[in-house]
């Protein structure tokens, strides 16, 4: 454990999960919140932190805003109405490569999500095979915890329902779970993501107790690529996601907080991993509905992307958290998928490949994926399909056993 | 030193400086938190149980203050607030007050933060554990309901504010206990589980409110809801129907005067109109009647299609809906 934790360590598969510095002239809006929720650290203040004791992030700094700059001019200027499949391929292998940079240290606590994020892409695009499956279950195999059972965002990290999922999501799209996990590993990371359900029905993320429904989402997601869901787990779990529910119809974190698209997706996910979509009441419904189909912004400069709440900015990656709730409800013609595929069109970097949160903005692979996987529930040419519920390739999920068993 | 379980003064300073780096290293709270646990609360003597939780509110207040500095840096990390919720669930003296003060400086920056917004939630139901009376616990609801007022006043497309006032009302409504205040009529209202009476006042605040912003959705959608089951199935129908009638007349009088400063329809009256017609459509009787309603309803989905097209297939299904129901 100890040589491959060390092997992981240099470099097997490892990509940095490039993070969007507040520094550059063309930085609009601010930093994606989601991104932020799904742990992302704020760079300018690190970066500033850095200037003044880290040389080799001086030099890193001068030439990110530098290459900003460039990209900006680059990014007004090129006519974005076509996927450019070959750049993002390059740029999600290239994340690998990135291990001098401050940010590769920086990003451990996501990695695994990372490697979700950039896999998923990949597979999307039908060119999985641009990382070696081999390398892949090395880092994952790393991440494995030993004394809790489940995986962690990094090796050495404390195992958390977040990069639990990933890592088994990732396993289970290259097809090569059952023989990747030992039968320990498996009934321990089984033990631990049951033992984390709490007597509400919701989950909690490790043992120090926060919840929220992506830690429910999670957790039943990852119990269904198990086929571990019993009736026990599932009822009380809808239970608690039907609690979460708001006077505008959305969804929240937890009982009693304000709806989010992101809080949306987590328990229409978790609702329709259970069978229990029809439980949600039918005036609840089109209330939800109505407010997916708002979510997508009409004038201004960023017309036609999804935002995340009333009133907010857009967000590509919204393309993903509202348009796969309206897939899941069936209802993904409510909003216009011309002008959103437009959005998130534009929000490409040509330079270097990738996808940001709107247009002109610093790229990195979460937004790259959930771009993607948007133009895929669109039915953007021959992308792979993705499940809205699992968001994973149709063709995987396909081999998954739906509960009830 | 965290595979080793080296519990330290030294071991904590190691996380600070880590998480001063990087504060969404979450092993690094979790042992951060393990520290605190294992060893340094293990260090104050058990001898005397008021000086040990004196003792123990000391390190939680200096433990605190490590996190408001990185929530002030990074407002929107879930893993700070997080460690922030567990160090006041080890406290037996944690001050409320201190934390609702705190959470009013966020708004001051982001009266749209969740997290704060979810973070004064957790203190408020915490206050409210620690006290003894049902009539304390409802007090503490009603002060709330008047900061969503306040809130509100203050802004009126505080979206999160509108929500939080949602959930408060439904405790209100609930509670058996009987407000104490001044001659507020919400407070009146509340004691007297009057639903048609709150309408009513909550209709004038939202009139005020689409007047002062006929573009900004949180009011909007907070009509909805006032106009859903929630209100409507405990009230005579003849009430509901004067209510809606009521409404969409007061929505179409803001509609002609934007009409004429614009030149064009405002789409959130007309998507208001449609929903409260469709309400008002299953109260009427089905005959011809209602004829004329329906046709208002198609003219609406005709508008909709017309000014924002990006949403036009639901008011297709909308109109398909009313024909069909014919």
């Amino acid at each position: 454990m100890e040589r491959s934790t060390q092997n992981a360590e240099r470099g097997v598969s490892l990509f940095t999960v490039q993070i969007q510095p507040l520094i550059s002239v063309g930085v609009r809006g601010g930093t994606c919140s989601t991104l932020l929720r799904c742990g992302w650290v704020i760079h300018s203040k690190s970066v500033c932190h850095f200037e003044t004791c880290h040389p080799v992030y001086q030099d890193m700094l001068s030439n990110t805003v530098f290459h900003n700059q460039l990209n900006i001019s680059n990014k007004l200027t090129a006519q974005m109405t076509t996927l450019e499949k070959a750049k993002h391929i390059a740029y999600i292998k290239a994340l690998d490569d990135h291990k001098d940079f401050i940010e590769y240290w920086m990003s451990e606590h996501l990695r695994m999500n990372g490697l979700y994020w950039g896999i998923t892409a990949l597979f999307l695009l039908k060119h999985e095979s641009e990382f070696k499956t081999e390398d892949v279950v090395k880092f994952i195999q790393a991440c494995y915890d030993e004394t809790h059972g489940g995986f962690g965002s990094f090796p050495k990290h404390d195992s958390h329902l977040l990069s639990t999922l990933s890592a088994l999501q990732i396993l289970k799209m290259y097809g090569i779970l059952e023989e990747t996990l030992t039968s320990e590993q498996r009934s321990s990371t089984v033990r631990f993501i049951k033992s984390l359900q709490l007597s509400d029905g919701s989950f909690q993320g490790d043992r120090f107790g926060e919840v929220d429904t992506r830690f429910v989402y999670t957790a039943i997601q990852s119990l269904s690529i198990l086929q571990e869901l019993d009736e026990e787990i599932v009822d009380s779990a809808v239970g608690f996601i039907l609690r979460c529910q708001n006077f505008d119809g959305g969804f929240g974190m937890v009982p009693g907080a304000e709806s989010h698209a992101a809080q949306c997706f987590t328990c229409l996910g978790t609702l329709a991993i259970c069978d229990a979509l029809d439980k949600m009441d039918k005036d609840q419904t089109e209330l939800l509905v109505d407010w997916l189909s708002e979510r997508q912004v009409s004038s201004g400069e960023f017309s036609g992307g999804l935002n995340g709440r009333p009133e907010k900015l857009p967000d590509v990656c919204y393309s993903w958290w509202v348009l796969s709730c309206l897939g899941i409800l069936k209802k993904l013609d409510y909003i216009d998928g011309e002008k959103l595929k437009g959005f998130i069109l534009k929000s490409q970097d040509l330079k270097s490949g990738g996808i940001s949160d709107r247009p002109d903005n610093q790229v990195d692979v979460y937004h790259t994926l959930f771009g993607i996987a948007g133009l895929s529930l669109l039915g953007y040419e021959d992308l792979v399909p993705v499940d809205p519920v699992y968001c994973m390739p149709c063709f995987v999920t396909a081999t998954i056993k739906k509960y009830p068993y | 030193m965290k595979e080793s379980k080296l519990y330290s003064d030294k071991s904590l300073f190691r996380t600070g400086q880590l998480l001063n780096l990087n504060p969404e290293l979450y092993t690094i709270w979790n042992f951060r938190r393990d520290i605190l646990t294992n060893f340094k609360f293990k260090q104050i003597p058990d001898t005397d149980p008021l000086k040990k939780t004196a003792a123990l509110h000391k390190l939680i207040i200096s433990e605190l203050q490590f996190v408001q500095a990185k929530l002030s840096q990074y407002p929107k990390c879930y893993w700070i607030w997080d460690h922030r919720r567990w160090c006041l669930l080890n406290d037996s003296q944690s001050d409320w007050k201190h934390e609702l003060d705190l959470i009013s400086m966020f708004f001051q920056a982001d009266s749209r933060n969740f997290h704060a917004w979810q973070y004064r939630r957790f203190i408020i139901q915490c206050y409210k554990d620690s006290l003894s009376s049902e009539d304390a616990r409802i007090q503490v609801d009603w002060d709330e309901f008047k900061f969503t007022t306040k809130m509100i006043n203050k802004d009126i497309s505080n979206y999160s504010a509108w929500h939080n006032r949602s959930k408060l009302i439904e405790k209100l409504f609930i509670g058996s206990s009987v407000l104490k205040d001044d001659n507020d009529v919400y407070l009146q209202v509340f004691n007297a589980k009057d639903k048609l009476k709150f309408l009513r006042k909550e209709l004038d605040l939202i009139k005020t409110a689409f007047y002062t912003d006929p573009d900004d959705s949180s009011v909007w959608i907070y009509l909805k809801w006032l106009f859903g089951d929630y209100y409507i199935k405990d009230l005579p129908k003849n009430e509901s129907r004067k209510l809606l009638e009521d409404t969409i007349k007061d929505i179409d009088e803001l509609n002609e005067l934007e009409t004429e400063d614009n030149g064009f329809d405002n789409q959130w009256c007309l998507k208001s109109d449609l929903f409260l017609l469709k309400s008002l459509l299953k109260l009427l009787p089905k005959d011809d009647s209602s004829e004329s309603w329906k046709e208002r309803v198609d003219t609406i989905c005709d508008k909709l299609i017309q000014l924002d097209p990006m949403r036009k297939n639901k008011y297709r299904e909308h109109k398909l809906q009313i024909a069909t129901e014919s």
